[in-house]
C-alpha cells in the first residue's frame, strides 16, 4: 500500500453525515421536548401566539442544521504513516482519538437502508483498551472504507510475522466458508428462540386455563364433555383454542420475519488472515476480525436445531465492551462440517477434539435443587398467609427447573490438552466450547462454603471477551488447572490479542 | 498450532503451584478502614429506610425504637465480619503472576500473569485517605472482569509492587527478543 494514497490525508466523511447528524439531534431535541411543547400548544392561552411556538421550532432546526454542518465539517480522519488510525472531532474543543493498528480488534460495516442508497457504510473500529476507545465513522464512502480495511487487517507486527514464519502461504486468498440459502434461513427462522415462545404459551396457556378453572369454567368443560350442548362453554373453549392458535402463529411469523431480516444472505468468508461475517436485509453488516485477535470459538444449537442438524457458531474477539453480543461474530445454521472448517484454519490441520472429558460433581445437581426449593417455600409460605393462591404452575415451573438442572449438570463437562481448554455444556441443546489456553487473562478459584465442605471448587478464566467457568470439580483438580493454566500463559509467547 | 513447536514435556507435580503460597497481609489499618467503610455505608442505608418509614408510614412511627434495634442488629454481625474479612484477605507476589484472596465464606482467589497486564494504577479514596491506605489497579485487556484490585497497600508498597511488576513485564519483553 502506497502511502500517499488518499486515505493518509486527513478527510472528512460523505456528507450524508451531515444528514444523519441532522436527524439525529432532531430526535435527541424532540424526544426531551415533546412534552413540554405539546402541553404548551394545548394551553388556550398559547393558542392565540401559536406562531411564536413555530417560530421558536423553525430557529432551533436552523440551529441544529448549522451545527450538524460545523460538525461534520469539524470531524476529520486518516491514517498515520506510523500506522494509526486517527480521528480528530469536537465542534468547540477538537479532541483527537488514535489508535494503533496492532490494537484494533475488529472493523466493522453497517449499511441500512440510507446508507445503501448513497453507497456509503457506518465504519466501526473496535479495540481491547479498558478504558472505551472505540471509532465509528457513521458515514464514509464505502470504496474508501475498505481500502481502510485492507490496510488495517493487512498490518502486522515485526514480532508476529517471525514467529509466524513457518507459515509461508501468505497468499492473498478469499473463499466462501458458509452461505446461508434461503431455504436454510427459513428453517433457522423456524427453530430459532421456537423453545421460548412455546414454554411461553405453554405457560400462558396453562395460567388462563387455571385462573378459568376456579371461576367456575371447569364445570361448563365437564358440563360440554358430557356431551350437554352447553352453547356458552362451547364458545368459549373454541375461544380459547382460536386465541392460543392464533398467538403460536404470531411469534412463529415474528421469529421468522426477524430471523430473515436480520440473516438475510448471511455469509462467512475467509480474507487473507481474518473472518468476515456479513448479513442483513436493510441493513446490511459486515464484521471482520483478524484470526489472532480471536479468543474463543463456540458452537450450540437447541432442542430443535439439533434434530435438523444445525448449530450456531460463535467467534468471540477481543473488546473493550463486556456485551458478548457485540463481540462476537454469531454465524447461524452451520453443520458440523462448516465448523471443522473453521477449527482447522483457526487451530490447523491437526487439531482434534480429545475423546474423553471429565464430567462435574453431581453436588452442583443437589445445590441448584436447594437454591430452587427456596423461591418454592417462600411461595408457599405466601400462600398459607393468604396472600397468594395455589396454582399448579409452580409445581409445573418446579419440575421444570429439576429437569433444567439435571441436564445441566449431566451435560456440563470438560477436557484440557497441551494448547486448548474444552468445555461441554447444555441443557436440552447441545454446547461446546474451545478456549485457547494462550488468550486467557486470569484464572480464578472459587469456593463456597457447601464446596469446601465436599472438596470441590468452581475454576473461572477471564479472557479478553468474557469468561468461560467449569462449576463443582474436585479442589485439587481445579487446582492443577489453574497451575497448569498459568503455567502455559506464563510461557506463551503467542500474540493474544 | 504450529508443527515443529517444541514442548518439552512437564509433569504436573513440578509445576510450580498456587496452593503453597505463602500471602501476604494487608495493612494493619485495612482493619479499621473495612469496618470504617461497612459502617458508614450500610448506616447511611439504614438510615435511609428508617427516615422513608418515619414520613410514609406515620402508623409505623410508635415502633420506631423496634425498628431501630432491628437496623442495630443487622449492623453488628456485618461489621464483625468487616473486621473479619482483613484475616482472610492477602496477596502474593511471584516472578511472573501475583495472586490476591479474599473472602470468608465466599472465597475467591484470582492470579494474574504480569504479561496480560495492559497498565497499572494507584489509587487512594477518601476513606483511604484517612487510614493513609493505597489501591493497586492491576488492568487487563478486554473489560473490566479480569482486572484484579489490590486493596490496603501503604504507599511505600504500593510504590514497591508497581515498579516490580513493571520491571519483571519489561525484563520478559528483552528476553523474547
Amino acid at each position: 500500500m502506497k502511502k500517499n494514497s488518499s486515505i493518509y490525508k486527513s478527510a472528512r466523511q460523505s456528507a450524508i453525515y451531515g444528514l444523519f447528524e441532522v436527524f439525529r439531534l432532531i430526535k435527541v431535541f424532540a424526544t426531551a421536548f415533546i412534552i413540554p411543547i405539546v402541553s404548551l400548544l394545548r394551553d388556550s392561552r398559547v393558542a392565540s401566539k401559536v406562531y411564536y411556538v413555530h417560530l421558536g421550532m423553525i430557529l432551533l432546526l436552523i440551529f441544529i442544521i448549522f451545527f450538524a454542518i460545523v460538525k461534520y465539517w469539524r470531524f476529520t480522519y486518516y491514517l498515520s504513516v506510523d500506522n494509526e488510525f486517527i480521528v480528530e472531532e469536537g465542534v468547540f474543543s477538537r479532541s483527537k482519538i488514535s489508535i494503533p493498528f496492532d490494537r484494533i480488534q475488529s472493523v466493522d460495516f453497517e449499511q441500512n437502508l440510507i446508507h445503501q442508497i448513497f453507497g456509503v457504510v457506518k465504519l466501526k473500529i473496535d479495540t481491547a483498551g479498558s478504558k472505551n476507545e472505540e471509532a465509528s465513522l457513521r458515514a464514509i464512502d464505502i470504496n474508501k472504507a475498505k481500502l481502510i480495511k485492507s490496510v488495517i487487517l493487512s498490518y502486522s507486527k515485526d514480532v508476529t510475522t517471525v514467529e509466524e514464519s513457518e507459515e509461508v502461504e501468505k497468499v492473498e486468498t478469499e473463499h466462501t466458508i458458509f452461505q446461508l440459502d434461503t431455504f436454510s434461513l427459513v428453517k433457522v427462522g423456524l427453530t430459532k428462540n421456537v423453545f421460548s415462545s412455546l414454554l411461553l404459551i405453554i405457560a400462558l396457556g396453562y395460567q388462563i386455563i387455571d385462573n378459568l378453572n376456579q371461576v367456575g369454567f371447569k364445570d361448563s368443560v365437564k358440563n360440554y364433555i358430557d356431551g350437554a350442548t352447553n352453547e356458552i362453554a362451547k364458545t368459549d373453549t373454541i375461544f380459547i383454542v382460536i386465541v392460543l392458535g392464533i398467538f403460536i402463529f404470531i411469534s412463529f411469523i415474528v421469529n421468522l420475519i426477524r430471523a430473515v431480516i436480520t440473516h438475510f444472505e448471511l455469509r462467512l468468508e475467509r480474507q487473507n488472515d481474518s473472518f468476515v461475517l456479513s448479513q442483513g436485509l436493510f441493513n446490511r453488516r459486515i464484521s471482520t476480525a483478524k484470526e489472532s485477535k480471536i479468543q474463543t470459538l463456540s458452537w450450540n444449537n437447541n432442542l430443535f436445531e439439533g434434530f435438523l442438524k444445525m448449530n450456531e457458531l460463535v467467534i468471540k474477539h477481543a473488546s473493550a465492551s463486556e456485551a458478548t453480543k457485540k463481540n462476537s461474530m454469531i454465524v447461524l445454521g452451520v453443520n458440523k462440517m462448516h465448523i471443522q472448517t473453521v477449527m482447522t484454519m483457526l487451530f490447523g490441520k491437526h487439531f482434534s477434539i480429545p475423546q474423553e472429558f471429565s464430567s462435574v460433581s453431581r453436588k452442583l445437581f443437589y445445590r441448584l435443587i436447594l437454591l430452587a426449593t427456596l423461591p418454592l417455600c417462600l411461595y408457599f409460605g405466601l400462600i398459607y398467609l393468604k396472600v397468594l393462591f395455589y396454582s399448579n404452575l409452580s409445581i409445573f415451573i418446579f419440575g421444570f427447573a429439576v429437569l433444567t438442572f439435571h441436564y445441566y449438570q449431566k451435560k456440563k463437562c470438560f477436557a484440557i490438552d497441551n494448547d486448548f481448554l474444552y468445555i461441554k455444556g447444555g441443557v436440552f441443546g447441545y454446547s461446546q466450547v474451545i478456549l485457547p489456553l494462550h488468550t486467557v487473562n486470569n484464572v480464578t478459584l472459587k469456593s463456597t462454603p457447601y464446596q469446601r465442605q465436599n472438596n470441590l471448587a468452581t475454576i473461572k478464566l477471564y479472557h479478553g471477551a468474557g469468561f468461560e467457568s467449569i462449576p463443582y470439580i474436585d479442589f485439587s483438580t481445579a487446582q492443577i488447572l489453574a497451575d497448569f493454566i498459568l503455567y502455559k500463559i506464563e510461557i506463551s509467547k503467542k500474540v493474544w490479542m | 498450532m504450529s508443527m515443529n513447536f517444541t514442548n518439552p514435556q512437564i509433569s504436573i507435580d513440578q509445576l510450580p503451584s498456587t496452593a503453597t503460597l505463602e500471602y501476604e497481609p494487608l495493612e494493619k489499618s485495612f482493619e479499621w478502614y473495612s469496618m470504617t467503610s461497612t459502617l458508614i455505608s450500610i448506616l447511611l442505608l439504614e438510615i435511609g429506610l428508617l427516615c422513608a418509614i418515619y414520613f410514609i408510614a406515620d402508623e409505623s412511627r410508635q415502633y420506631l425504637i423496634f425498628f431501630v434495634f432491628i437496623a442495630v442488629l443487622i449492623l453488628l454481625p456485618l461489621i464483625f465480619f468487616a473486621k473479619l474479612s482483613y484475616k482472610y484477605e492477602g496477596y502474593a507476589v511471584r516472578q511472573r503472576d501475583i495472586t490476591y484472596k479474599s473472602g470468608i465464606f465466599f472465597k475467591v482467589i484470582t492470579t494474574l500473569p504480569y504479561n496480560r497486564i495492559q497498565h497499572m494504577e494507584i489509587s487512594q479514596g477518601p476513606l483511604e485517605k484517612l487510614f493513609k491506605l493505597y489501591t493497586l489497579s492491576l488492568f487487563t485487556a478486554g473489560g473490566s472482569g479480569s482486572d484484579v484490585q489490590v486493596h490496603g497497600l501503604s504507599q511505600e508498597k504500593a510504590n514497591d509492587m508497581k515498579a516490580y511488576i513493571s520491571e519483571s513485564t519489561v525484563k520478559k519483553v528483552d528476553e523474547e527478543k
